[in-house]
């Protein structure tokens, strides 16, 4: 079994490579910090069940819990967020400064133009509210405004199609974490 | 230690809290894994652990261990529910190094969840073996218990759709999500989702396509390498289950799976290996072909029409939220407000896993700052009482006194209504405006 007092320093050692990894294949630093929060809540409630010292495996592990839950938003539209809740926790709140730096560091600037072009595979729906999402970084309320539809709905549509695009964001990544 | 980024000493800070607060019950150590009685068999376990494991299980003779250990069971009117049926189909998948097949199993929830379980076969049960660091490599087959367990502790009972080593739909009558194709990538040969050594890639790695396509279904394709082969799949439920080594994108495991209906024109996409999926429906046949791990069409000889989308019914709209008179309670801690309680008279039953009662918090600002959502998901009766939980109301710098909700119930059941512009199923309840009591204050989120 892991050790609890090991987990800060764990938590330390991968926070920024999760929060960048998570970030990478959102293009969202907002969305990224939630599913951060999300894994690690996971990861501690997980701990106990860990039975190797070896750094390498645990990483694995982690990065295994933080594609669970970068799939779950990618299908349902909206971070998971049952380990906070259960653990009373409370995801950060991210002030913009803090969210344009999250983003800078992973490079989502950098990408932006590819990702235009990948719009055109998309069906109308998904590339107009990832257009104005990520492109045009609106927030989602604005999203749903402008396209005459729910948040929720406004924010499905831009996980379905980051969804879409998951197999042309991981080559544009070069298998990057 | 200092972070780069604000947010992550933030989230430190939650988590120093709770790493320190005593006697979690998700921390009590778990019980030591029962063991087999030992005796004659000690001999036995040797030539196992030698590495005769595979071989021995060729024959069908392999020794069966302790029962993989059932995480906490939810209640039978909550998240994925508890087992009503369970049935392991005759279906079996060669594992490409031979020895114990794999299988899959049917189980059936009280909340009306179907959910597919993937794993080896001995002796007609399911389960996991004891190899490649799992059970400490006692050699000896772990059957599943009854229960399904989601896929980590705490693991969603908002989807309840992701169980260890497989997934649930909903059941055949619902208008969505009631089939799958899914697949689990880079797991361990010795099946043992969460019970395992938790190991980078290796060359035991699987990559695992299975689903349940409902009763039209008939065949599926897939690609084996660079060549394409295809199966036929169980009749009735339209199960199939592809083992293969896991391919070079595998690098860790993982799971992921693409809903859809029994209609052939709004099946589920192909997933995994799967290239395409053929329906035979009342004498004619058609095809849905994609490759998910390139993202490529494939052309197939007859595609499948587009099903119709539904018309939006929208008369029970008006009169559902007219009857809605959510009351607000504040939860309020040192003199701060750290949670709104949003309680209300169900207008509908909650029956299942297809249906749910939701509050959306709208986010405020440039960035959409605090938005928030919180799910009811249990069984409720028409007029019980329905408790939403939205936490930290008032964090968010632009929503200091302030916060807009949403209260929505949301069904899968084919009859469903929906809110003009909202999803299929979707029902607005009531939109309210969350005040801070005069005199109090928001809490901050925690830092």
């Amino acid at each position: 079994m892991a050790d609890p007092e090991g987990f800060l320093p764990f938590y330390q050692a991968e926070a920024e490579a999760v929060l960048m990894f998570l970030t990478r294949r959102t293009l969202d630093g907002e969305v990224a910090l939630e599913l951060t929060a999300e894994t690690f809540a996971q990861a501690w409630l997980g701990w106990p069940r860990v039975r190797t010292d070896s750094e390498e495996e645990m990483r694995a592990w982690l990065f295994t819990i933080a594609r669970r839950q970068l799939g779950r938003y990618l299908r349902r539209g909206h971070a998971q967020r049952d380990a906070l809740r259960r653990l009373g926790m409370q995801t950060p709140v991210a002030h913009e400064d803090d969210l344009a730096a999250i983003e800078a560091a992973a490079g989502v600037e950098a990408v932006r133009p590819e990702l235009a072009v990948e719009l055109e595979r998309l069906n109308s729906d998904q590339r107009d509210a990832l257009q104005l999402r990520v492109i045009e970084e609106m927030p989602y309320e604005e999203v749903a405004v402008r396209l005459g539809i729910s948040e929720p709905t406004a924010r499905a549509r831009v996980s379905r199609a980051l969804r879409a695009m998951q197999r042309s964001l991981a080559v544009t990544w070069g298998g990057a974490r | 230690m200092s972070h780069r980024f604000r947010a992550l000493e933030a989230l430190e800070s939650e988590l120093r809290r709770v790493v320190q607060e005593p006697s979690k019950p998700a921390h009590r150590r778990l019980p030591a894994p029962r063991r087999a009685r030992w005796g004659l068999l000690l001999p036995i376990a040797c030539v196992l652990l030698a590495g005769g494991t595979l071989a021995l299980a060729a024959t069908g003779v392999i020794l069966t261990g302790s029962a993989v250990p059932a995480a906490a069971p939810v209640g039978p009117a909550e998240g994925i529910g508890v087992p009503v049926s369970s049935r392991l189909l005759p279906m079996r998948a060669k594992d490409p190094d031979g020895g114990l097949p794999w299988g899959m199993r049917i189980v059936e929830t009280s909340r009306g969840l179907v959910c597919a379980q993937v794993g080896r076969v001995d002796n007609g049960q399911l389960g996991e073996l004891g190899i490649d660091g799992a059970f400490n490599n006692d050699g000896l087959f772990h059957p599943f218990p009854a229960a399904v367990a989601q896929s980590f502790p705490g693991g969603s009972t908002e989807d309840g759709t992701e169980i260890e080593g497989g997934t649930c739909t909903l059941g055949g009558s619902t208008a969505w999500g009631s089939a799958v194709a899914a697949e689990l990538w880079g797991i361990d040969r010795n099946a043992a989702f969460a019970h395992g050594h938790f190991s980078p890639k290796s060359p035991q790695a699987r990559d695992i396509s299975y689903g349940l396509l409902g009763p039209h279904a008939s065949r599926v394709s897939y690609s084996e390498g660079s060549s394409r082969d295809s199966e036929a799949v169980a009749p009735g439920v339209g199960a199939y289950l592809i083992v293969q080594r896991a391919g070079p994108s595998s690098d860790r495991e993982g799971s992921g799976e693409a809903p859809g209906t029994q209609i052939p024109g709004a099946g589920p996409g192909a997933d995994g290996a799967v290239t395409s999926i053929t329906y035979d429906q009342n004498g004619t046949s058609c095809e849905n072909g994609y490759d998910a791990r390139n993202g490529a069409t494939v052309p197939v000889a007859h595609a499948c029409l587009p099903a119709g989308a539904p018309a939006p019914p929208v008369q029970a709209t008006k009169a559902s939220t007219s009857r809605l008179h959510p009351s607000i309670q504040f939860v309020v801690r040192a003199g701060r407000v750290t949670a709104a309680e949003i309680s209300f008279a169900a207008p509908f039953p909650v029956r299942g896993a297809a249906q749910n009662y939701a509050v959306w918090s709208k986010g405020c600002g440039t960035r959409g700052e605090g938005a928030d959502a919180a799910v009811f998901n249990h069984d409720v009766a028409k007029g019980g009482i329905v408790h939403l939980l939205l936490k930290y109301p008032f964090a968010a710098r632009c929503s200091r006194a302030q916060r807009s909700v949403e209260i929505l119930f949301d069904s899968s059941a084919a009859d469903a209504k929906r809110s003009p512009g909202r999803s299929p199923g979707q029902l607005l309840l009531a939109t309210a405006t969350i005040t801070l009591p005069r005199g109090d204050l928001g809490a901050p989120a925690p830092h």
